[in-house]
């Protein structure tokens, strides 16, 4: 394999057996994620994005094709893969709840045969990067959410893998502390060459700021694989309008004429956000008679560039959900 | 008429709930067996242990032996089961809050989960007795108008063990998982003051009186005496049945009353520290 | 198996025991756990052995029995329903990713829970022996010794290779856990001299423990030899036998338990 790829997948398929048949969570999915690379999977829950990670990181068998990290055969080289790579998934309730920060990640450390001096010494390192070092002694149990996760970050990078999966890293964290994992991932990919990082997000913004390139993944199938410029360029020729609009009933806004892709978001004091494509510019104002004789006030309404989420929507055919 | 109708659904929900935890992650045999497995184990050890020592003659200290103990299960049972749901629904099914906030009050509630633990340890004693009847040459040697005595006095016995379930179901309210080894070593330290398997007198000194301010251990001794026709401990042994029932269910009355307080005081106590729905398992 | 990979099994044996001897430290629930009620059954078995005029070496059967019984809960509880519950808090997919073999975490798991429960056992057996003031004879320590850690290998080998099968039976290891504990007391003979229960004591042998306490008891009490189920030789061979077999079950299971969590994807997922 070409050295300057780190993880390769061929045809790679897998099978679940469920009642009353058989769950395709992967379908002939053939990415190839360079050496240096932030790759991220894009897609709802049960797009089949947990399940490339397991295979990749050895916890699971494909049932079809083949997968290879950094040259290795997921399925047979188990060891050679797993001595270089690491992960961290959102919402991990990893480590003994009786055991400090300090402590839990020394034993992780001691999986991957650190030595005892090094793995304190780069333990506090990365405590005071994430501001923990406070923390260092209280025991895990103890944690917020916020502050678990980024313990399981630091567990992850403790072992200076060569490809870092990242499963929804931010999950359920608060915008600051999402932000600060954010940061840190950059550093640390500038930090020293050849890392890799191969991230699930259901955060387009996530994805949109981190990655050098994007899979949308939907119902086991990678729909479309670029950088997120060459995605949004998908939608160059579609002019895109977000209008702000009060509500004067609970009308459900169902169609717009002349429209596509049109999308409606609930905003505060009763007002909606609705953002649409349209084909033909003139037609905007029709479209805001219809909305007026229809009992929405037009509250505000602005062109816009086109967003990973319209990209999705666009590939994928739906609306980005959180959808099984 | 509404109270009482309120009272009896609230409690069959609950006894429900208890009943489907207990029983529903396995099919009903193996249920069955596993209910059973652990009563009669702890029963035979005691069996065999008697009979070694008695190198297999039997006398008459073998069916006050089996009663003890079998009457014994309720309350370790009983105790565990009420104790218990306060841990297992505040930490592992984490529904505890919610039925805090429900109408149905804390007391049904546990009192329902508690009847699901009695009705199955009913299988295991009965199943003890039965066995010491068919295998173990234990007849009974009952006192007259026992079938009077015996529904009353099981009765009146069954309400202490939940009073004494609600004391620990108030412990548990205020501290963390703990409380599980907690109730289980109280479930011991019962069975040595109660006189289960062997007369409380045989410990020395006040640890020999302590059980007899203790209501399970007038409901064991007034259980043999109504069906083998006398107990074993010596500060009954001359005592009517009559007596023992007054003594029993005047018991009753101090501890419900001083429980009861302190269940109340106990609820108000982990709702001001908000403990009601804490984690402690993690 | 290079030497870099050996080192970093034994790092993770002693990274995966740290855990256990800290508890033993830091969780006062142990200490009810495995002293008080242990303490609480020895005392009513000795009491109840006192009531029937028993030798006052059968008092010390039973502290015996009651002390060891702390390794037995250990096994059950913090060995074989373990990986249970490290699959439940994520933890077992990060040991089956990490580069080492997952026989060094139920070595670490069990390495540690031997030496937090010793403690915890000694101080039954202390106490025990304070309470009911027994004598013991110590009759070849030699053997006491094998007999001793030879009953901790084959038991905790037991409890590696049941943390495997539990893992592959299914969801409620808690009922499987609760389950055996006193049915093995029984047994096993844990309050009684296992000789007692005749043919049963045969198949009883399986389990560690009864082979075990029974050459303890031959080995600590004057009248243990003449209550004596085998002779201490034998057992010896049947712990050392059951040793390897366990360990040689847990290793072959544990791998298939592996095997089955990659292929069928469940033994990594919460509440399967």
């Amino acid at each position: 394999m070409d050295d300057s790829i780190s993880i390769k997948t061929e045809n790679l398929g897998r099978i679940y057996k469920k009642e009353g048949g058989v769950l395709e969570a992967l379908k002939n999915i053939n990415i190839n994620v360079n050496r240096g690379e932030i790759f991220g999977l894009l897609g709802p829950n049960g797009a089949g994005k947990t399940t490339l990670i397991k295979i990749l990181t050895t916890l699971l068998l494909p049932s079809s094709g083949k997968a290879y990290v950094l040259g290795y055969d997921v399925e047979t080289e188990t060891l050679k893969i797993r001595e270089k790579i690491n992960m961290v998934s959102g919402g991990e309730w990893a480590g003994y709840g009786i055991l400090t920060v300090r402590e839990n990640l020394w034993m992780f450390s001691q999986f991957y045969g650190i030595p005892t001096k090094k793995a304190k010494r780069e333990i506090d390192k990365y405590l005071e990067i994430f501001g923990l070092e406070e923390d260092a002694n209280t025991k895990i149990s103890k944690l917020s959410t916020g502050m678990r996760q980024k313990m399981n970050i630091i567990r992850g990078i403790l072992s200076n893998p060569e490809v870092l999966f990242l499963d929804e890293p931010t999950l359920g964290l608060d915008v600051q502390i999402a932000r600060t994992v954010r940061s840190f991932i950059k550093v640390w990919m500038k930090e020293k060459e050849g890392r890799t990082i191969l991230l699930t997000t259901h955060y387009l913004n996530e994805a949109d700021e981190l990655c050098n390139r994007i899979a949308i993944i939907d119902n086991g199938e990678i729909h479309a694989l670029d950088t997120p410029q060459g995605l949004k360029k998908i939608l160059k020729n579609k002019i895109m309008y977000s209008v702000e609009l009060e509500r004067e009933s609970y009308l459900n806004l169902k169609e717009l004429p002349y429209t596509t892709k049109f999308t409606v978001n609930p905003l505060k004091d009763g007002k909606i956000e609705v953002k649409f494509q349209i084909q033909d510019e003139n037609k905007i104002v029709d479209i805001f008679n219809y909305l007026k004789n229809n009992g929405f006030n037009l509250v505000s309404f602005r062109k816009r560039e086109p967003t990973l989420e319209d990209v999705f929507i666009e590939i994928v055919g739906k609306e980005f959900k959180e959808d099984e | 008429m509404g109270i009482i109708k309120k009272f009896l659904n609230d409690f069959k929900s609950s006894f429900y709930l208890g009943w489907k935890i207990e029983s529903n992650w396995t099919d009903p045999l193996l249920f069955f067996i596993y209910s059973l497995a652990k009563p009669l184990s702890s029963a035979f050890i005691l069996i065999f242990m008697y009979m070694i020592i008695s190198q297999g003659q039997m006398n008459e200290m073998l069916p006050h032996l089996i009663i003890g103990n079998a009457l014994h299960l309720y309350t370790a049972n009983v105790l565990f089961g009420m104790a218990w749901t306060v841990i297992d629904d505040r930490e592992f099914y984490e529904t505890l809050k919610y039925i805090y906030i429900s109408p149905v009050s804390m007391f049904q509630f546990l009192a329902g989960r508690g009847f699901a633990k009695y009705l199955i340890t009913t299988i295991s004693s009965f199943i003890i007795i039965i066995f010491g009847f068919i295998f173990l040459n234990v007849r009974f040697t009952p006192i007259a108008s026992w079938y009077i005595y015996f529904p009353i006095f099981l009765f009146v016995g069954s309400i202490s063990l939940f009073i004494i379930g609600y004391f620990f179901a108030g412990i548990n309210f205020l501290i963390s998982r703990q409380g599980s080894f907690l109730t289980q070593s109280a479930a011991g330290v019962f069975l040595l003051l109660t006189g289960a398997i062997f007369p409380i007198d045989t410990f020395p000194g006040f640890l020999g009186k302590v059980g007899i301010y203790i209501p399970q251990t007038i409901w064991i001794d007034g259980m043999r005496k109504i069906l083998l026709g006398d107990g074993w401990n010596s500060f009954f042994i001359n005592m009517s049945i009559n007596r023992m029932l007054s003594m029993l269910i005047i018991e009753n009355i101090i501890y419900f009353i001083i429980i009861f307080l302190f269940f109340n005081f106990s609820l108000k106590i982990a709702r001001q520290r908000g403990l009601i729905d804490q984690r402690t398992m993690g | 198996m290079n030497k870099e990979y050996i080192i970093r099994n034994l790092k993770a044996i002693l990274g995966r025991a740290y855990p256990r001897v800290i508890a033993a430290n830091r969780e006062y629930s142990w200490i009810i756990a495995d002293i008080i009620l242990p303490l609480l059954s020895v005392i009513a078995y000795g009491t109840l052995y006192k009531f029937l005029g028993a030798s006052k070496d059968f008092l010390g059967f039973a502290v015996l029995g009651g002390a060891m019984s702390a390794f037995w809960l250990n096994v059950l509880w913090d060995m074989a329903s373990q990986l249970y519950w490290e699959k439940m808090s994520g933890n077992l997919q990060l040991y089956i990713l990490s580069p080492i073999s997952l026989v060094s975490i139920l070595l670490g798991m069990s390495i540690g829970g031997m030496l937090a429960t010793s403690l915890r056992a000694a101080a039954t057996l202390i106490v025990g022996t304070f309470i009911f003031k027994l004598d013991f004879s110590l009759i070849n320590i030699t053997q006491l010794l094998l007999v001793f850690f030879l009953t901790l290998a084959a038991l905790y080998g037991l409890g590696m290779m049941l943390a495997s099968l539990y893992l592959i039976w299914g969801r409620e290891a808690w009922h499987l856990s609760e389950f055996f504990q006193e049915p093995v007391y029984l047994v096993s003979g844990m309050y009684f001299p296992v000789k007692f229960l005749g043919k049963v004591g045969f198949f009883s042998s399986l389990i560690p423990l009864t082979v075990g306490l029974d050459g303890l008891r031959q080995l600590l009490f004057k009248e243990g030899a003449t209550f004596g189920f085998l002779s201490v030789n034998i057992e010896i061979l049947i712990l050392i036998i059951l040793t390897v077999i366990y360990a040689l079950l847990a290793i072959y299971y544990l791998k298939k338990m592996e095997y089955l969590a990659r292929k069928e994807g469940k033994l990594t997922i919460r509440w399967e």
